[in-house]
């Protein structure tokens, strides 16, 4: 008996010769548990509401000065370097 | 070829920024790190000029060690002059004009020609310098007027590498002694860094470990007072013109940054007093109006204040505006000219 060569077996399985019932267990198959939905309350609302309206405003047009504030995690307190 | 905007495809390079309380600042600090086209641009511009320059380590009384700086013993004053309304309207400039001062004088780009044309010359202030941060264009008619072919060549030009190629041209035009550093823009621990990056191609004979990095605490009067202390080592540091803000009586409209802020706000202007807060100045009495980027400003400059080496002393002599509290002192500039002549 001869083996089935890896292109017959694309064949087989893209004209849906041969079907198989066991299928792999992803996420579209399978039933994932129900979260709860949170209730936010009015201030929670307004407050989210608030930041979503302050982040895109901001982020989309910007307000530009001349330069950053030097301010990297560990380097606060760096004013002049001389070996960049 | 078009002159680069704004690109928000780059703001994860602020993703490392220091997180502060004030998301105001967060969000300012980011926009701002956008500009990062309009850096780039510049200075590739202006790398045959940085390579064959001079670089500010020529102006630094410190030997290049923390020790020499937490030691040091300063023997001169200096004079900030920012652009703030107080400085016309308290006459600051004239009085500085007509004073015996001999400390060095710090001039912000938009004060230049206002402060030699009352009268504050290399000639009677030998220690006159001018300093740039913005990349922006409006930088170069800064630096454009006849009086420069006179005083010019006594004037030193402290530019960051990023400034507008013909703000440079116009520097040289005119004969002022130009002196390069780096403004830092991020965590030049990491090899990705383009503070790195910018350092390795401005490497040269000249200078063979390229330029320092300087903070500029985001704007040019910041950034000056910087300089004095760090590089020059001057103190008592006075400051006129510094206002980060406007009278607490101030219409909104008539604030610096007003168009901007209501272009924020799809020109709603019911949206716009919301991002504006007043401060109470207890050293003066007085109460200031301050608009969302000046926040930034003067919440920069508080931090930083108070992270300088104990001998440097920062008086403000503005006679207004927001900056006080801790390790400022406010003075009247009468006051610190009698004092610190």
């Amino acid at each position: 008996m001869r083996l089935i060569r890896q292109n017959e077996l694309i064949v087989i399985f893209k004209y849906k010769i041969f079907e198989l019932d066991v299928l792999a267990l992803t996420k579209a198959n399978y039933k994932l548990p129900t979260r709860k939905k949170v209730k936010l309350s009015k201030k929670q609302k307004d407050h989210k509401k608030r930041l979503e309206f302050e982040n895109t405003s901001y982020a989309l047009k910007g307000f530009k000065g001349s330069f950053v504030v030097f301010r990297e995690k560990g380097l606060e307190d760096v004013f002049v370097v001389d070996d960049l | 070829m078009k002159i680069p905007t704004p690109n928000s495809s780059v703001r994860d390079i602020g993703k490392v920024v220091f997180k502060s309380k004030n998301t105001y600042f967060d969000l300012v600090q980011n926009g701002t790190r956008e500009m990062i086209d309009l850096w780039m641009y510049n200075y590739a511009r202006n790398i045959p000029d940085i390579l064959d320059g001079n670089s500010v380590r020529l102006q630094s009384v410190f030997k290049n060690n923390s020790k020499s700086m937490k030691n040091h013993k300063p023997n001169n004053s200096a004079i900030v002059i920012g652009a703030g309304p107080s400085v016309y309207e308290k006459n600051h400039l004239e009085t500085l004009a007509n004073s015996n001062y001999k400390g060095a004088i710090l001039c912000t780009e938009r004060m230049l020609l206002p402060c030699l044309k009352s009268g504050i010359t290399p000639e009677k202030f030998p220690q006159f310098f001018v300093l740039t941060i913005d990349p922006k264009a409006y930088t170069t008619k800064l630096y454009d007027d006849k009086i420069l072919k006179k005083h010019g060549k006594d004037i030193s030009a402290i530019m960051s590498t990023c400034t507008k190629h013909e703000t440079i041209e116009n520097c040289k035009k005119h004969g002022l002694n130009i002196f390069w550093f780096h403004p830092l823009i991020d965590d030049y621990r990491k090899q990705e860094s383009v503070n790195k990056i910018m350092n390795m191609m401005s490497k040269s004979d000249k200078n063979p470990n390229g330029l320092p990095g300087l903070q500029t605490g985001g704007n040019v009067g910041c950034f000056s007072w910087i300089f004095s202390w760090a590089i020059l080592g001057c103190s008592p540091i006075g400051l006129i013109g510094l206002n980060m803000g406007f009278d607490g009586d101030t219409p909104l409209e008539k604030t610096y940054h007003y168009d901007q802020v209501l272009n924020h706000f799809d020109n709603d202007k019911s949206k716009v007093g919301k991002f504006y807060r007043k401060v109470f100045n207890k050293d003066l009495g007085t109460e200031s109006l301050l608009d969302p980027v000046f926040n930034f400003y003067r919440a920069a400059f508080l931090d930083l204040v108070v992270r300088t080496p104990r001998w440097t002393k920062t008086v403000n002599a503005t006679e207004g505006g927001s900056l006080f509290g801790k390790r400022i002192k406010n003075m009247k500039f009468v006051n610190f000219l009698n004092t610190y002549t």
